[in-house]
């Protein structure tokens, strides 16, 4: 976990240098266009974490297995931070560009939705305290939810929108330029590396949690069966 | 750096960063008081830890 921390400290701060320094500005859009270095991958990581809900909620149903419930409550949670700061960091590159916070395209409208399905799936695991029917329920919302991930990484692809064509794998006509690559690609790794981190200490106090329901279950027990 | 968008980059990788600091923040804060409970309980109870 220390390892982990320490190469997501260090690959961010690459990233941040590639980002703010070494990539040249863009011609149109000058330096504001720097904010593509957070916020697409972001992007990647918050369907990654929807891809790891989805996962995690199959698991859960097919085997209830405490571990896949685990995975998915905790992707659910570092997801929902990662499409908070989408929706923080959109509307701050939109305003200069378009010069509008915001617009009910495709691309937007359901990236917000993908925000809303990490509320509710949230909301729901937060409402129940029967451990074992709110996991239920939250792998059937985490389950039925995920139909918008690959519509919503479509969507530019699908249709004309107002938010930009795909710079990456988009067709023949996408791509960047090396070093504006090379940034974008080390800040991917960089938030990933950042997501997993986070994912596995959200894990490891789910673990701790269930530890301390398990002592404290046993302890009024035994202090039951003493009494008796 | 004199263009007037560019406190919008600034803004938006503050925002972005302060977000991700103030939750690994609290998380290591919940893991810490998780941590104590546990070894409260063991400390207390060392037959309930022993035994899983």
């Amino acid at each position: 976990m220390t390892v982990h921390a320490f190469l997501t400290v260090a690959w961010i701060l690459v990233a941040l240098y590639l980002a703010l320094i070494y990539a040249p500005n863009e011609a149109s859009q000058g330096n504001v266009y720097r904010i593509m270095y957070v916020h697409v991958p972001m992007g990647w990581a918050a369907f990654v974490a929807y891809a790891l809900v989805f996962a995690g909620s199959v698991g859960y149903l097919w085997k209830r297995s405490p571990r896949a419930d685990d995975l998915a409550a905790s992707a659910g949670e570092v997801g929902f931070i990662f499409c908070s700061c989408i929706l923080i960091s959109g509307p701050l590159w939109a305003k200069p560009i378009w010069g509008v916070w915001w617009v009910w395209d495709a691309r937007l409208t359901l990236t917000f939705i993908l925000w809303l399905l990490f509320v509710s799936y949230l909301l729901l695991r937060s409402f129940f305290t029967n451990p074992d029917r709110s996991a239920l329920l939250a792998a059937v919302v985490g389950i039925i939810g995920f139909v918008d991930v690959p519509v919503d990484y479509m969507a530019i692809r699908w249709w004309r929108t107002q938010h930009p064509q795909p710079v990456i794998m988009g067709g023949p006509n996408s791509g960047l330029p090396p070093k504006m690559e090379l940034a974008l690609f080390v800040s991917a790794g960089a938030f990933l590396c950042l997501f997993f981190y986070l994912l596995r200490m959200r894990i490891s106090m789910r673990e701790s949690e269930r530890e301390v329901r398990r002592m404290r279950r046993r302890w009024a027990a035994e202090r039951v069966t003493r009494s008796a | 750096m004199t263009d007037p968008n560019d406190k919008f980059l600034f803004l938006a990788y503050g925002l972005v960063w302060i977000v991700f600091m103030l939750y690994a923040w609290s998380l290591w804060r919940r893991q810490a008081r998780l941590r104590k409970d546990v070894e409260e309980i063991k400390a207390k109870h060392p037959d309930l830890a022993a035994d899983k």
